[in-house]
């Protein structure tokens, strides 16, 4: 066997970064550190996790692009293995040292049942099921398997991105109809997608849930206070007033959207698939 | 051949027959392969199977007989004779004549009670078939104007074609024609602030890697030069549907007769750009759509590749 046919990375350090890395990031690992080419002591990558007990725990990984691993390059990934476990590394922000508790091989290719049966006779009696191993074959299905998670989110901030754009079109020509002095539009703006998306946020790195609850809000004090103006019983003078209060409103909110819209296209870019079908 | 997606409890109520074991029924059920009946409906194959001390017929293989024209995406039905198969079992694994006539008559009296107890049938679709580019600099995917069902493959000859987008002459093989997945068009709710008249409509893409680096800054924009055959400013693109269980996705977007960044103005009748004064920005910016047409796949238009049939 080869590399599964979607693979097309330059070597080693490409394939790490193009596919590895995003898809732990994508499967929920965090501080995931590239170590490739420094004094790695067999950690291409030391990612993390919390477990269940609310621990924090590391794993570490050794990548290769290769089409297949034999027995012969089994030896030098069970020094790697064993030097992982027993090297400690410094974590990137608090540059406390810490340990590993797993060690994955990942190859690009296949493994030999040679290489994997000495990779696992050698590590197994100490290390027990903390080593493993992933071909090209599991990548891909991981990569599917990491896309699905996050598919639900983009289509999430799609539908943001859209309520964004008509609410913006819909405040422009508030705007510019208040200031002509032209009979006010309806301003049909809408909040369901940016309150569908705070019930469940995602992407929260690029997307900051408040500014999205501050997006939500201005629109329900925009639609109160425009409740308030139609009220038969405020005089010309007060509704003059609200208006005002409106527009200000509007173009606090206009330069928030156009904040929240870049964010969340920068994150969308991210998103999608990383293998093609 | 298409399969069965459920099993069968075939025996359940015929003991004799159950006890025949899984080895025996599976014996009888390849002699009726054989049968007549079994090729008119084309049944290719059946599998027998073991759960729990029931057997069951586990999946059934087709072979779709009809054949229709290479374009055709009509449905056809298979169909499969459950009854006429547990008749040959128990007329040939069933020794005691007596036994014999009691089964057959509890399947005749459960045919009649309920005939989906032994009749089944399941409906096939053919598949749209696509071809893709040989050339590694351009691997862009085509669609053809053939189709096939599940499993079955085209035969015949086929004249190269020239990609329309890099000019490539690729040689074509029957093997080179694969069958692709796309989501369903769904109706799309055009509740924006752009008021009513509008309508939408969808183009279909490769769902490939990266793709949303190339939509995500469109989305929410309008068209600013023509698109699809529709004037500047007048598609504004929804959004996309995807994902990374299908190879094609959707790009959906509205359409409508006057610009996006246009109001209708009842003093004068007419249509008219309204800008905010103070950014000068349209209601919608406007974005340069080449992009999402390249993406497009297109018919192939290739008269000349003509399948033998």
């Amino acid at each position: 066997m080869s590399f599964p046919s979607s693979f097309h990375y330059e070597n080693e350090a490409d394939f790490i970064r193009r596919l590895i890395v995003p898809v732990l990031q994508r499967l929920g690992f965090d501080a995931v550190t590239n170590y490739h080419g420094t004094r790695e002591h067999g950690k291409d990558l030391v990612f993390g996790e919390t477990d269940r007990f609310g621990h924090h725990i590391y794993h570490a990984l050794q990548a290769k692009y290769v089409p297949s691993i034999s027995q012969k390059e089994a030896f030098s990934l069970i020094d790697d293995a064993k030097q992982a476990f027993m090297m400690t590394f410094q974590h990137p922000t608090s540059g406390v040292e810490e340990r590993i508790s797993k060690f994955y091989v990942v190859n690009g290719g296949s493994i030999s049942d040679n290489a994997r049966d000495l990779f696992f006779q050698a590590l197994r009696p100490q290390f027990g099921a903390n080593v493993r191993l992933i071909d090209g074959n599991e990548m891909v299905a991981l990569e599917r398997h990491a896309s699905l998670v996050i598919e639900a989110g983009s289509k999430f901030l799609t539908q943001v991105l859209r309520e964004l754009t008509d609410n913006r079109a819909s405040m422009i020509q508030f705007m510019e109809s208040f200031r002509s002095n032209e009979p006010i539009p309806e301003m049909m703006l809408r909040d369901d997608c940016s309150t569908e998306f705070l019930k469940n946020p995602c992407f929260e790195r690029e997307v900051d849930p408040g500014k999205i609850t501050d997006y939500s809000n201005s629109i329900r004090r925009i639609r109160d206070k425009k409740s308030l103006a139609g009220h038969p019983f405020v005089s010309q003078d007060s509704r003059q007033s609200i208006y005002l209060e409106i527009g200000d409103l509007t173009n606090t909110l206009l330069m928030l959207g156009e904040d929240i819209d870049a964010c969340i296209r920068k994150a969308l870019i991210a998103a999608g698939p990383l293998l093609d079908p | 051949m298409s399969q069965t997606t459920t099993a069968i409890p075939a025996f359940d109520h015929l003991p004799e027959v159950n006890a025949l074991g899984a080895a025996a029924l599976q014996r009888l059920s390849d002699e009726w392969l054989r049968d007549p009946l079994a090729k008119r409906h084309g049944v290719k194959q059946i599998t027998i199977k073991e759960d729990r001390g029931r057997t069951l017929i586990g999946d059934v293989a087709f072979e779709v007989l009809d054949d229709p024209s290479s374009d055709s995406l009509e449905p056809y039905t298979l169909h499969f004779p459950v009854d006429d198969l547990v008749l040959y079992i128990i007329e040939r694994g069933v020794a005691d004549p007596e036994v014999r006539l009691r089964l057959k008559q509890i399947v005749r009296a459960r045919r009649e009670r309920s005939g989906e107890a032994y009749q089944r049938s399941k409906s096939v679709a053919p598949r749209r078939l696509f071809i893709r580019c040989k050339n590694p600099q351009c691997l862009r995917i085509f669609e053809t104007q053939y189709t096939a069902f599940p499993g079955r493959k085209l035969e015949g000859t086929f004249e190269p074609f020239a990609c329309p987008a890099c000019g490539t002459t690729n040689p074509v093989l029957p093997d080179d024609f694969f069958p692709l997945d796309c989501p369903e068009e769904k109706p799309v709710d055009l509740k924006g602030a752009s008021g009513e008249n509008e309508k939408w409509f969808s183009i279909v893409i490769p769902w490939r890697a990266n793709v949303f680096s190339q939509i995500a800054p469109l989305v929410g924009r309008i068209n600013d030069a023509e698109f699809e055959g529709y004037s500047v400013e007048t598609v504004l693109f929804l959004g996309p549907q995807g994902s990374s269980s299908m190879p094609l996705g959707r790009l959906y977007f509205a359409r409508r007769d006057q610009s996006f960044n246009k109001v209708f103005r009842e003093e004068t009748g007419t249509w008219e750009e309204v800008r905010h004064l103070a950014t000068k920005k349209t209601l919608y910016e406007l974005a340069d759509f080449s992009v999402l047409a390249a993406l497009k796949i297109e018919p192939l238009a290739n008269e000349g590749a003509e399948a033998e049939r």
